[in-house]
């Protein structure tokens, strides 16, 4: 119900966003999914016969396959499986996808809409303040890998639910690899006690 | 241990050039064995020399191969080592690293990776560990790898050795370590002044915060720099990169970041005073001002399992060498990536407000995303969309009904992404232009492949016969290769079963011989005499565990070992024993060694 692209609540009386006492929220800022059309596809054909598509058969053996609303990428394999990006929510790339195969459907290829699986999930994220990379690594060793000579971000792999954090001194972060919208929410709640304990102090 | 009686203790003995066992204290004769170690020889029942003692596993239990293998990386690595000079005197950090490297062979990381990446990551993980001041740039460098291929088998490396869960804490790169030997490139001899000024300078980056997230190359360059420069001596900015692997740009900017710091505007000898200040302040070790969340924690973090949590959850000495790494955690400004992202939310907050001033209620309540105010159109667009994506919200399962119809999608939308004919056409030609390379290689392997099946069809029409025969000669061949010992057995099993009782006797002989295999000792011609002959006498017991076998089949087989006219003289044997046991036995070991043939003694099927 709650429209997931937002930054912050709604609200006029804080407009402050760097307020640590307001809880902020993640945006979601990419959906990866997968889907199956059961049957296989003649990419020549279809890249001749569609408006927004490209195939390079000797740079990568897929077609490339763009539509405005919502505004996603498809990877189109011969063997009929189709992988679509740059969605903003699940049900975004669900429409999507669906869309995808609307086109193809009309090209003439008999397909069924199997196996719809979200792959991943990206989303973003600030929490305001800076924080101490530093410090971080020295205490919860376990999860994370913090090497400034490779990255200048720190990598938190949360055990569950299943994700990657990247955190930057900045105080921006990106949770990725999450199946579900809740599994980012769930992992920023469990991150923003820890991040804010290890913020700088002024 | 041994007993002494002399010295009424017990005493590690002494054993002298392999002689006897003396008292370590008084000397006298405990033991009087003679050890020999040269080799030795026995001989065994059947008067063969053997080497008497067993052979035993070592202790060592490396083979051959391994060792040659760790022998080679060991090598390899000092080689690195003398490179990249990082240890002139001793061979302590490639010690570590062959340690790092049999661990890592045990656990088969070297499997699938080249080896002298995995050499690599152990070298490093060596200097990290004993501090030494080598970037993974130089390791790459001299490699020629990218070396963000080196870093990932680095991280997989520390996993593998499970530095993560044993706390080991990979003590973070302090950047000061790099100072002395950077300036020792630039700046051959007199540099004392030098390294202190920038060692202050580098204390007091940390300090500001603008070490997190950085390359410590980067800092230590700047901090070169400066100090060089405040000295008097001539440095430009490319001797700093060539020296540290940063290019200019970075280089810039950290002096930039640096200059709008608070020690930014001080002079070198203010700069120098207030280091100093704080490096006596701090020895008065002061416990830092930490929150109450901390004062919950009773263990500490680090490896030191056995002290009290001073700070941070860490012991003292940790303590001390986090902060002497880090630069601490209180005071200083922000860093430079947090000044730029707070300046940007400020932009994009002013603009907001602004928006929203302009735009009044009615889109501050409609529509949720003040963002979208650009963007009117698609917002309406989406907000429909959403609505209709809710109602349908139940998931794929609910879905599928209109899955094969997709009735939802607009059609008209769809159709917008479609060609027109005119416009096939054209993009046909386009594309076939764009890619005819590819389209020529295809037809080309198309061609060569219909061209060999051609040739093969053809050969097949020229010469039916000689194929024919050649197939026959490859099915023979495939079926003598492709049998196994079981596939003969049963095929034989089957043949039996198929066959039937043997007709007559000679048959039944004839058919045991063959599955016995000793068809070429025997002579058929006596075989087929013998049953011309009336019955013969009773046989003697078996000891055999064989449920139904012929009389004659055991003389036959007898026979079968020697010549045929031995049938009668065995005879007489078997008419002998059947009242006496004493020679039995003899003509068990036979029985035995006639049947020692085949090792499982089956008779399936008769």
């Amino acid at each position: 119900m709650a429209d997931t692209d937002q930054v912050m609540e709604p609200s006029i009386d804080n407009p402050f966003i760097s307020s640590p006492a307001l809880h902020p929220r993640p945006t979601l800022q990419n959906v990866v999914s997968t889907v199956n059309f059961g049957c296989t596809l003649d990419l020549k054909a279809i890249v001749r016969h569609a408006r927004n598509t490209e195939y390079n058969p000797k740079r990568f053996a897929a077609a490339m396959m763009r539509i405005r609303e919502p505004k996603t990428t498809a990877l189109i394999f011969s063997s009929g499986k189709i992988v679509c990006t740059g969605a903003k929510t699940e049900k975004q790339s669900l429409t999507a996808a669906r869309k995808y195969a609307r086109i193809i459907q009309k090209l003439g290829f008999d397909i069924t809409f199997n196996d719809f699986k979200i792959q991943n999930i990206v989303a973003s994220c600030d929490v305001g303040c800076p924080l101490s990379l530093v410090r971080m690594s020295t205490f919860h060793g376990e999860f994370l890998v913090y090497e400034p000579e490779l990255f200048p971000g720190l990598i938190y792999r949360m055990k569950k639910p299943k994700v990657a954090i990247l955190v930057f001194p900045s105080g921006k972060i990106v949770i990725a690899g999450a199946q579900k919208t809740d599994e980012i929410f769930e992992a920023f709640k469990n991150i923003y006690p820890v991040l804010m304990s290890f913020r700088k102090t002024k | 241990m041994v007993y002494c009686n002399n010295c009424s203790r017990n005493v590690t003995g002494e054993r002298v050039y392999d002689g006897p066992l003396c008292c370590t204290f008084c000397g006298k004769v405990l033991e009087e064995y003679n050890f020999a170690s040269e080799p030795q020889f026995v001989k065994d029942s059947a008067g063969l020399s053997k080497l008497s003692g067993n052979f035993v596993k070592s202790v060592q239990d490396i083979s051959d191969s391994r060792r040659r293998t760790l022998d080679k990386a060991f090598d390899d690595m000092r080689c690195m080592k003398d490179a990249l000079s990082i240890d002139d005197y001793s061979d302590d950090v490639v010690e570590t690293a062959r340690r790092f490297y049999e661990i890592a062979l045990e656990r088969n990381f070297t499997r699938g990776r080249r080896s002298e990446l995995v050499q690599a990551a152990c070298l490093y993980l060596a200097c990290r560990q004993k501090k030494k001041p080598f970037l993974l740039i130089d390791f790459s460098s001299y490699l020629n790898i990218n070396v963000y291929e080196l870093g990932s088998v680095y991280l997989q490396l520390c996993y593998v050795l499970y530095l993560a869960e044993t706390r080991d804490l990979q003590k973070l790169i302090d950047p000061s370590i790099f100072i002395h030997k950077f300036t020792n490139v630039l700046i051959p001899e007199g540099n004392d002044e030098v390294v202190k000024t920038a060692r202050d300078i580098l204390a007091s980056m940390k300090r500001d915060w603008m070490q997190t997230g950085r390359k410590p190359s980067g800092l230590c360059g700047a901090a070169l720099y400066i100090s060089a420069l405040s000295h008097g001596l001539k440095c430009s900015k490319s001797d700093i990169i060539r020296i540290v692997h940063i290019c200019e740009a970075t280089l810039t900017k950290r002096l930039v970041e640096f200059e709008n710091t608070d020690s930014g505007s001080l002079t070198i000898e203010e700069l120098t005073e207030k280091e100093k200040e704080l490096r006596t302040s701090s020895l008065t070790k002061k416990r830092p001002n930490t929150g109450s969340k901390e004062a919950s924690i009773h263990e500490v973090l680090c490896k030191h399992m056995e002290k009290k949590p001073f700070a941070y959850g860490l012991c003292e000495e940790c303590y001390e060498e986090f902060m002497k790494v880090s630069g601490g955690l209180d005071g200083g400004s922000d860093p430079p990536a947090f000044q730029r992202a707070e300046k940007e939310r400020i932009a994009k907050l002013s603009i907001e407000e602004n928006a929203k001033s302009v735009s009044g209620s009615p889109f501050a309540s409609g529509s949720e995303k003040p963002e979208n105010i650009g963007v009117s159109e698609g917002a309406t667009n989406q907000a429909a969309m959403d609505e209709r994506d809710n109602d349908k919200l139940p998931g794929v399962d609910g879905s599928d009904d209109e899955s094969d119809n997709f009735s939802d999608i607009d059609d008209f939308e769809v159709d917008g992404y479609l060609h027109n004919e005119e416009e096939k056409h054209y993009k046909k030609i386009i594309w076939e232009e764009m890619n005819r390379e590819y389209l020529e290689e295809q037809a080309a392997k198309e061609a060569a492949a219909a061209a060999a099946k051609e040739a093969s069809m053809a050969n097949y029409d020229k010469c039916p016969e000689d194929l024919q025969a050649a197939q026959e000669l490859a099915a023979a061949a495939a079926e003598v290769v492709a049998k196994s010992r079981k596939e003969r057995q049963q095929k034989r099993a089957a043949e039996a079963k198929k066959a039937g009782p043997a007709q007559t006797a000679a048959e039944a002989t004839r058919r045991m011989l063959d599955r016995k295999r000793l068809s070429s000792k025997i002579n058929y011609d006596a075989l087929e005499k013998l049953f011309d002959e009336p019955v013969a006498p009773e046989k003697p017991k078996k000891q055999r565990n064989e449920s139904h076998s012929d009389e004659k089949e055991e003389k036959v087989s007898k026979m079968g070992k020697e010549e045929g006219d031995l049938v009668d003289k065995y005879d007489d044997d078997n008419d002998e024993e059947g009242d006496e046991g004493g020679t039995f036995d003899n003509n068990l070991d036979f029985e035995n060694e006639v049947y020692d043939y085949e090792d499982d003694y089956e008779y399936d099927g008769f």
